[in-house]
């Protein structure tokens, strides 16, 4: 057993986790760097292998795995530094990007946004209409061919898009997922006229069906395509020259790892895996303490992330949007709001009430108290007021902050107004900033039907602690834990992802379906599953295959996957199962009453999936049980109790004097140089065998 | 805002102001969820609102925002006539244009909200039902000439009661629907809907006491009326009108509007209006006072939440026995679509006149955009031999007006331009439901109302019958817009383009499509084209082909001062043609597109100028 490393590459750090063969983990974190992100990655890595007094070129060669999730992809499409990508489509539906159902105007956005419809935009476009290609071809929904795609008119399209100088191009037809000849026969002749020009088709992405979706996907690979691929290779060469020789896996938004020779291909499987990382952090740890249901909860600087890990699974998002852009690959349901550390306070103007957000302050200029030119109250200065953060132990007193600025700039621009002090200002803000969060994972678990109570709440990010022990308990959430690994939380993440490959296949059959059909359906994914499984190096043993398919009801919109038996010869009779799984799904997934039974079933996806299990290093506890021991305090200061309302002098303790079996009675503050616990009066915490910290409420 | 607020904490009354739109978020996930039907879970027409004990506006949420003062005249209504026999559990159903909802097809859920055993408030909300039994399939009915050809209509039924749906109501209710098992869902999902308001409203009530939350209700009322009066009492005090025009079997119907700016109180007086049509475009009162409100919401209550207090500076007058204000029993089955959407095009062009007074608000402008409706409903055997009902939504990929600042948005989806939710269905979704095949779907080129900021621009399509095994099923066309164009420009900006269906006929256009010859434009086919009126019922049967171009956005100010090189763009992806912007814009191109000639321009342009002296004026 070798090393395992993870590396998560954010907008402004880059994190990294090694877990020795021991199991012993060493951290790093690094700057990320913009303009060579693989460069931050060496960085990070070099810095967690030497707090183990060694050296990359030492520990890379015995490395086994090496995962890591990157935010390239995203920044490429949100700073609109893609490639110049052009789209064949066929002709007579060249605009459908660009109409985008008419809903690309408020797709992802909110209530402020919704009621404000004059300044609402559709994004600007990523392949323009002068790069966009209609050739004639046309498949009907059955998958049969009606007009015959010629090669001089593909030809054609494809010159002028090289004249143009294109460098990637997207290719998506009608129907294609029901037949996928014409769009193969366009990649093959662009990979004659032009073997360097990145190509991707949409029946190889997401053969499925919604034209608008499907292009809207397929564009997206195209145009953060070559940049990945790019950053990929040059990662690659770096990790290779340090001696590195496995492959190296690439974290998806559906929440699994991939090799990179497979992502290389499915680029807008990345854009957003960063807060995926966290949820696959949280599914792992729950595992090891024996949690079935967690809300992962991530404070950032500007937002708030929640995702839910229910009976063990995470959950996957409804209708995904990537910058307004509708998606069809499936992502991780991870719901997020403007309230992040350097959300911004102010009063509205008419009613002089406090609002909270959603503009952020962001790292620049950032809160007041960091001194680098922010002039706004955010909610990191109102926690800092509040006595929560420590001003000379920031960062482990590397920022200093500043408290009399903070003080200064409340008095002017909240204090009169709002005719309070600036302390009670402070309370003010965190109070708004915590009932959001409440509000959000409301939306999560109350609105999907699920009770919060069930639920313990991960809490992580550096500012999340703060505020969880204030929205936890008003959600009525019993256990919150704030885990160790919590500064790192994405790189540790990534290293204890599977390996997932996903393949589907679309095709609507009628209910009851020929079961010989169905069968060969799935006899066909599944040997591709196995060819990947095994070129992946994973075994029977350290792998699963799992079929799924697709069912709805004929003229509704909803379709549900339900599990189909692992057998080589389905019959009738298991298939009468499905459809009976299918029924009953649906009533529980939608209410009693919401079938269209009349209306008949029909299947329209067949779904396989292959995981390859990661080969986690033993994960062991510091000691074997806790010893109850009482942790020591560092000092004391003066601290905002919300059940008291008042300030009250609260024991500081430091985390590092902390160990296992260790507890204390609220009030109290747990410090560490980028995190801060904030334990309430009526609350105690404890530090488990694993260093996670354990917050729970008074017994009642 | 210490009196509006008097013993609310300020804090509190941020946080219930935000679960208040959430409770309606969660209400319309309900309806998508439970109905899964297209027109609710991926065309968005449907509403859901909150409503105080007396039927005042609480929270309108997402959806069609004509409705949500109409909802409230139906909870008003329905608090006065069944008053001491409403009970906990109850669910009323009305439909009735004339007493609140706007036509019958949207049916009307409202349900109230105890608390102790009082009533504290309501919820309510509608879905555009599948079918409602009347003339024509789908509700939208151009051959009714009165509201007795238009379907089923309540004026108030308890469909539960205490709790328990009442059954021999249910099915007597879906038993007069050609699509039972559709009807069936649309209403499921509306109780389901109503239901989950109903447990988060009192959810809140006993977190934070009924004295607290009855406080800040009214103090949100308040604090919209406020909001809104002093934005008013910015702008400055004048008259603006605008006409708005309705086609109507060959017949132009006029509706003027006044809006008078007062103080802080804004008139809005339909005097004037044309006659009642013997047609369904007509709208009752409620439909005139929703299409205004939706302007008002839309255009002039952002940052506030959507409530009562919008609604009472605000006064609507419309003549009866108008187009805009009909008696009974007239037909209004299409009017959410014409007499409501042309009071929405009138109060958007005269409250964005007004905006456009102010230096502060000059930028809230916004012309007018997909301004009359293009609705087609379908009906017939589908591939699998089944009978259905449905509808045909490209339309909804809409078109938005021009802004003081910049474009409008190209098929921006919804209608007028500010129902920014309602949107289109995929092609392939459509063509696997329904026995139908699509030649085309694209934006239209010159659609978008010319200007120094062009419109957005609009969208047209063309589609057959495909695999029908009656080799033809029924279409029902209920538009307008087609002889004037409905979406108005703003300061010498020109309308968006009007409307067209045209069917093309004849083997000819068949041929040219196995042959892989069709284009995107249909302009070149040899083929018989009949122009369709806007209002038309009739068959779509093999070798005939549907075009529809569903209208652009409206332009703002001079195209003679458009950008040189934002017209160069828009020729060069396709959205102005080459003759627009040489004739509109003035704009003279060297011999291929890309290059402008800027001399040419400017005497194309000082001569374009110059023919406008002593042109007639309309």
């Amino acid at each position: 057993m070798g090393y395992s490393i993870g590396v998560d590459v954010g907008g402004t750090f880059t994190d990294c986790v090694v877990i020795s063969p021991d199991g012993s983990i060493a951290t790093g974190k690094s700057l990320s760097i913009p303009d060579d992100f693989s460069e931050g990655v060496i960085n990070s890595i070099k810095v967690a292998i030497e707090s183990l007094g060694e050296k990359p070129h030492k520990i890379l060669p015995q490395t086994d795995y090496f995962c890591h999730g990157t935010t390239v992809a995203e920044n490429a499409l949100l700073t609109r530094t893609g490639a110049k990508a052009g789209l064949i489509t066929t002709r007579g539906f060249e605009d459908t990007i660009l109409i985008m159902r008419g809903k690309g105007r408020i797709a992802g956005l909110g209530e402020e946004a919704i009621t404000h419809p004059v300044m609402t935009d559709k994004p600007i476009p990523l392949i323009p209409r002068k790069l966009i290609e209609g050739v004639l071809e046309r498949v009907d929904y059955k998958g049969r061919v009606l007009t015959p795609i010629s090669k001089r008119e593909v030809s054609t399209a494809i010159d002028r898009l090289k004249k143009q100088k294109v460098n990637a191009i997207a290719i998506c037809l009608l129907w294609s997922f029901k037949n996928s000849s014409h769009e193969r026969f366009v990649k093959e002749t662009i990979h004659q006229m032009d073997p360097s020009i990145f190509v991707t088709t949409s029946s190889d992405l997401v053969p499925v069906e919604g034209e608008y979706e499907r292009t809207a996907t397929t564009a997206i690979n195209a145009y953060a395509g070559p940049v990945f691929s790019s950053y990929l290779g040059a990662l690659t060469r770096k990790l290779r020259k340090n001696g590195f020789k496995k492959q190296l896996l690439v974290m998806q938004a559906y929440g699994g790892v991939l090799p990179a020779s497979v992502a290389v291909e499915r680029s807008v499987g990345v854009i957003e895996s960063g807060p995926v990382a966290g949820v696959i952090a949280s599914q792992f740890l729950a595992s090891k303490l024996g949690y079935q249901n967690v809300i992962a909860a991530d404070m950032g600087g500007t937002t708030f992330k929640v995702g839910l890990i229910r009976s063990g699974t995470f959950q996957y998002a409804n209708e995904p949007t990537i910058a307004q852009y509708s998606m069809l690959t499936p992502r991780l349901d991870i719901v997020s709001i403007g309230a992040g550390g350097g959300s911004i306070a102010s009063i509205e103007p008419l009613t002089g009430t406090l609002r909270v957000g959603p503009q952020s302050a962001g790292a620049k200029p950032g809160p007041i108290c960091y001194g680098v030119g922010g002039e706004e109250p955010t909610v990191t200065d109102a926690d800092l007021l509040l006595g929560y953060l420590n001003p000379d132990y920031f960062l482990g007193g590397r920022m200093k902050l500043q408290v009399q600025k903070t003080m200064r700039i409340f008095e002017e621009k909240l204090c009169k107004a709002l005719k309070l002090d600036p302390l009670q200002a402070a309370e003010a803000i965190y109070r708004i900033a915590n009932s959001q969060m409440a509000d959000l994972i409301r939306k999560v678990t109350i609105e999907r039907g699920e009770d919060p109570r069930e639920f313990v709440l991960f809490s992580y990010g550096g500012a999340s602690p703060v505020h969880s022990c204030s929205y936890a308990p008003e959600l009525q959430i019993a256990k919150t834990i704030v885990p160790a690994t919590s500064s790192v939380y994405g790189a540790f993440g990534v290293v204890t992802s599977d390996v997932i490959h996903e393949y589907l296949l679309s095709d609507h059959l009628t209910v009851p379906a020929e079961p010989g059909r169905v069968s060969r359906i799935f006899s066909d994914l599944e040997a591709s599953a196995r060819d990947d499984l095994q070129a992946d190096g994973f075994g029977s043993k350290e792998s699963t295959i799992s079929r799924l398919m697709e069912i709805r009801y004929r003229r509704q919109v909803h379709q549900l996957p339900v599990p189909v038996p692992q057998k080589h010869r389905l019959n009738s009779r298991d298939l009468a199962q499905v459809y009976a799984d299918f029924e009953q799904l649906y009533e529980t997934t939608y209410g009693p009453g919401t079938a269209f039974r009349e209306a008949g079933m029909e299947i329209v996806h067949f779904r396989v999936r292959a995981v390859g299990f990661a080969r986690r290093p033993p994960f062991v506890k510091t000691i074997g049980k806790a010893n109850g021991g009482k942790a020591s305090a560092s000092g004391r200061r003066k601290v905002f109790s919300e059940k008291d309302e008042a300030f009250v002098m609260t024991p500081i303790y430091d985390l590092k004097g902390f160990k296992p079996g260790n507890k204390l009675v609220g009030p109290a503050v747990i410090e560490t140089p980028v995190t801060t616990v904030v334990v309430r009066s009526d609350q105690s915490a404890e530090m488990d065998g694993y260093r996670n910290i354990i917050l729970t409420g008074e017994e009642n | 805002m210490t009196e509006i607020l008097k013993g609310v904490d300020k804090v509190t009354f941020e946080v219930l102001r935000h679960r208040l739109w959430q409770i309606t978020d969660e209400m319309a996930i309900m309806l998508k969820r439970v109905s899964g039907s297209p027109s609710t879970a991926q065309v968005h027409d449907f509403m859901v609102a909150l409503y105080t004990k007396d039927g005042e506006i609480l929270s309108g949420g997402f959806g069609v925002p004509w409705h949500i003062t109409s909802a409230s005249a139906a909870c008003k209504h329905v608090a006065k006539k069944f008053a001491s026999s409403i009970h906990e559990g109850d669910t009323f159903l009305l439909n009735d244009p004339y007493l609140a909802a706007i036509h019958q097809s949207d049916v009307y859920l409202v349900t109230p909200i105890h608390h102790m055993g009082k009533l504290v408030a309501w919820c309510a909300n509608f879905v555009h039902v599948t079918d409602i039994g009347a003339i024509d399939p789908g509700g939208f009915s151009p051959r009714a000439t009165s509201v007795f050809h238009e379907g089923m209509r309540f004026k108030g039924v308890k469909i539960v009661e205490a709790g328990e749906l009442r059954t021999d109501l249910f099915d007597s209710i879906i038993g007069m629907s050609r699509e039972p098992g559709m009807v069936a869902l649309d209403l499921r999902s509306q109780i389901a809907s109503n239901n989950v308001a109903k447990t988060r409203v009192a959810d809140l009530i006993e977190k934070h006491g009924w004295k607290t939350i009855r406080a800040v209700m009214k103090g949100l009322i308040d604090f919209t009326e406020k909001g809104f009066r002093a934005r008013l009492s910015e702008l400055p005090d004048a008259t603006w009108r605008t006409v708005q025009h309705i086609d109507i079997l060959g017949k132009g119907y006029r509706i003027p509007l006044a809006m008078t700016k007062k103080g802080t109180d804004l008139l809005f007086d339909f005097e004037g209006a044309s006659p009642q049509s013997p047609r369904g475009l007509n709208c009752t009162y409620w439909g005139a006072l929703g299409g205004v409100m939706g302007a008002v919401f839309s255009l002039l209550c952002f940052g506030f939440p959507w409530n009562e207090g919008a609604l009472r500076p605000v006064t609507v007058v419309a003549p009866e026995g108008s187009i805009i204000n009909c008696r009974y029993p007239s037909p209004v089955s299409i009017s959410t679509v014409a007499g409501t959407i042309s009071a929405a095009n009138g109060a958007i062009t005269t409250i964005s006149k007004m905006l456009g007074s102010s230096d502060k608000y000059s930028h809230e402008m916004l012309a007018v955009g997909n301004g009359c409706s293009c609705v087609i409903r379908q009906a017939g055997i589908n591939q699998e031999g089944a009978y259905y009902v449905s509808g045909l939504w490209d339309w909804l990929s809409g078109s938005s007006g021009a802004r003081s600042y910049a474009d409008g948005v190209d098929t921006s989806g919804g209608q007028a331009g500010i129902m920014t939710m309602m949107q289109a269905t995929n092609i392939e979704s459509t063509e696997s439901t329904y026995p139908l095949l699509y030649m085309f779907r694209g934006q239209s080129a010159d659609s978008g109302g010319p200007g120094k900021f062009r419109g957005g621009v609009s969208g047209e399509c063309c589609f057959t019958v495909y695999d029908a095994p009656e080799k033809r099923i029924d279409l029902i066309i209920s538009g307008w817009g087609v002889e004037a164009a409905a979406s108005t420009g703003l300061s010498g900006g020109y309308p968006g383009s009007s409307a067209r269906f045209a069917m093309y006929k004849a083997s000819e256009v068949e041929p040219l499509f196995k042959k892989a010859k069709i284009t995107t434009d249909l302009v070149g086919v040899k083929a018989k084209v009949e122009e369709l009126p806007p209002q038309w019922a009739g068959e779509l049967s093999e070798g005939k082909y549907m075009y529809l171009r569903w209208a652009g956005g409206g332009g703002y100010g001079d195209p003679l001062e458009r950008d040189v090189e934002l017209v160069r763009a828009d020729v060069e992806e396709e959205l102005i043609s080459k003759d627009a912007a040489t004739g509109i814009y003035g704009v003279v191109f060297r011999d291929g597109i890309p290059s402008v000639d800027k001399r040419a321009t400017l005497a194309k342009r000082k001569i374009l100028r110059s023919r406008r002296h002593g042109e007639k004026i309309l």
